[in-house]
């Protein structure tokens, strides 16, 4: 039998080979395209640097940026940018010094996707704007940036770029996938900074969800809506009150989530979502405008500037046009909060002068 | 692989722009070397100028055309999966006639064919599925070790026609949300 199917299949293979050979003949220009398409790509892309070796760890903060560095970073749809950082670990050419708007945030602050040219921190144009900024951070990151470089704040527009699409989510997170990092805990009905898990091992639990799930809970009203927004405004208070120490002025600025991508995968969750019906988009950025104003702290919806063609077209970061629009938006914050506080000083005056006249 | 990488980079969009390029100037050069003999090569690196300028003049054309060589590219492999795969079964089935080892009629039908399972090895603890043996090699050392020793020398008959089907065989598309390093 052994035989047998030797001699069968010496007969038939032959015979299909031949049987295949058009269909190989119609795939060839396909395949020899594909294989020309991955080789040139292989030889023409840049090399490079994994995520892992653009930041390191840093005790309480949990990560940052390097310093020093000069790579090529890839962005979500594995686009490279050309990522230049000081020696502190920060984008942008001004030093923390020269520049008058200090901007904190996560990946939008840093300006992920974008090339050091493009970045909004490095254009040209006065006042000079330093981005103080890491991907993945959340809110408690950030502040603890703010109240650790409060001197170099001092008179200074400080803004605060808020995600709410994961930001307000994160900041009651102890991880960001391995990474450990410092989270909002209430204890006793107070809320505080939990930082003493923060080590370089691997974090090995993932409580994190995808964004998607999360911007549609806190967008619906849910308890976590009450209980990230209740965290945001104890946040923001030590926030304020880190600025007023120094003389700063604090402005929280929303970033919304206009990106194609983020579109198209929200509209496809909430086509059988349980929360889709009490969805509201704007709900989280109207709450945090909310809070600002209850805590007098200024607030500014990026979103009256930003339309979904100044995105990244496979990620969620601004292209280049969306970081021209902030720059200027950035820039313009500046000059009034200049008028605002020349306003303030010539009613200070007014009111002093009045009373010494008394 | 068949299909052009997805989801398209930059870089990847430049590549197929190249690769287009040479394979017309190729096809330019052989169509019209009978008539204009060593000339011939001059119509071809026209043609490749002429594409490499169009990509970089029209940008969306390049997007477009990248897409739909990439739909037509998948289109083309799963009629081809299907029919090597159709021609493949047909030649095993053919080789079936010769009749099988199992005792599947007669007095063999009476017997279990249930054997002891033997203690897996160490080896095995990866997987316990099918082979226990060492797993390195490529997939057609793996085969030609297996045909030998299961006295299923035929199989290695079947090598061009699964090495036909591997190369029609398209990317698994992988969802860039998935396993994508969201740190933002």
């Amino acid at each position: 039998m052994r035989i047998l199917r030797v001699l069968i299949a010496l007969v038939a293979a032959p015979l299909g080979w031949l049987l295949v050979l058009p269909a190989l003949l119609v795939a060839a220009p396909f395949v020899l395209t594909a294989y020309l398409t991955r080789r040139l790509a292989d030889w023409l892309g840049p090399k490079a640097v994994p995520w892992e070796e653009l930041i390191q760890f840093e005790p309480v903060f949990g990560w940052r940026s390097r310093a020093g560095l000069s790579a090529i970073a890839l962005d979500f749809n594995g686009d490279p940018f050309r990522v230049t950082t000081d020696s502190d670990g920060w984008r942008g050419g001004s030093s923390l010094d020269e520049a008058e708007v200090i901007c904190f945030g996560d990946s939008f602050a840093f300006g992920s996707g974008i090339d050091d040219e493009h970045f909004f921190a490095e254009l040209d144009g006065s006042p000079a704007i330093k981005a103080i900024g890491v991907p993945g951070y959340n809110l408690v990151q950030s502040y603890l940036w703010m109240a650790e470089l409060r001197e170099h704040l001092r008179g200074k527009q400080v803004v605060w770029l808020v995600y709410p699409a994961n930001d307000l989510d994160d900041n009651l997170l102890p991880n960001m996938e391995r990474y450990r990092m410092p989270f909002l805990r209430k204890v006793d009905g107070t809320w505080a900074i939990h930082s003493a898990h923060v080590t370089p091992e691997p974090w090995t639990i993932e409580s994190r969800r995808q964004n998607v799930d999360r911007v549609i809970e806190i967008g619906a009203g849910t308890p976590r809506t009450d209980r990230v927004m209740d965290g945001f405004r104890w946040l923001l208070g030590q926030a304020s009150d880190v600025c007023s120490s120094v003389g700063a002025t604090l402005t929280v600025v929303n970033v919304p989530d206009l990106a194609r991508m983020s579109g198209d995968a929200l509209d496809a969750a909430l086509a059988d979502h349980r929360y889709a019906d009490r969805f509201d988009a704007e709900g989280p950025a109207r709450s945090m405008g909310e809070i600002c104003e209850d805590l007098g702290a200024n607030y500014l919806d990026l979103g009256q500037y930003l339309e979904p063609v100044d995105y990244l077209e496979r990620d969620v970061h601004w292209n280049e046009i969306g970081h021209q629009k902030v720059a200027r938006v950035l820039r313009s914050l500046h000059t009034t909060s200049d008028r605002q506080r020349e306003a303030e000083s010539e009613a200070a005056l007014a009111v002093s002068s009045g009373g010494s006249a008394r | 692989m068949i299909e052009l990488p997805t989801p398209c980079r930059r870089v990847d969009r430049r590549a197929f722009q190249l690769a287009i390029g040479v394979l017309a100037a190729t096809v330019v050069t052989l169509v019209a070397s009978p008539w204009l003999g060593a000339r011939a090569i001059g119509a071809g690196a026209a043609a490749f100028v002429v594409l490499l300028i169009a990509g970089f003049v029209a940008p969306r054309f390049l997007d477009r055309a990248y897409d739909a060589w990439n739909r037509v590219a998948l289109l083309v492999a799963r009629v081809c999966r299907l029919w090597i795969t159709a021609v493949l079964f047909g030649v095993v089935g053919l080789v079936g006639i010769a009749g099988s080892r199992l005792p599947l009629g007669g007095e063999g039908h009476r017997r279990a064919s249930w054997r002891a399972k033997p203690t897996v090895p160490r080896e095995a603890y990866r997987s316990q599925g099918a082979e226990t043996g060492p797993s390195s090699g490529s997939w057609l050392y793996q085969l030609s070790g297996w045909s030998i020793r299961s006295r299923n020398e035929w199989t290695l008959l079947l090598v061009p026609l699964l090495a036909a089907l591997r190369l029609v065989h398209g990317q698994t598309s992988s969802s860039l949300s998935a396993k994508n390093y969201t740190l933002y």
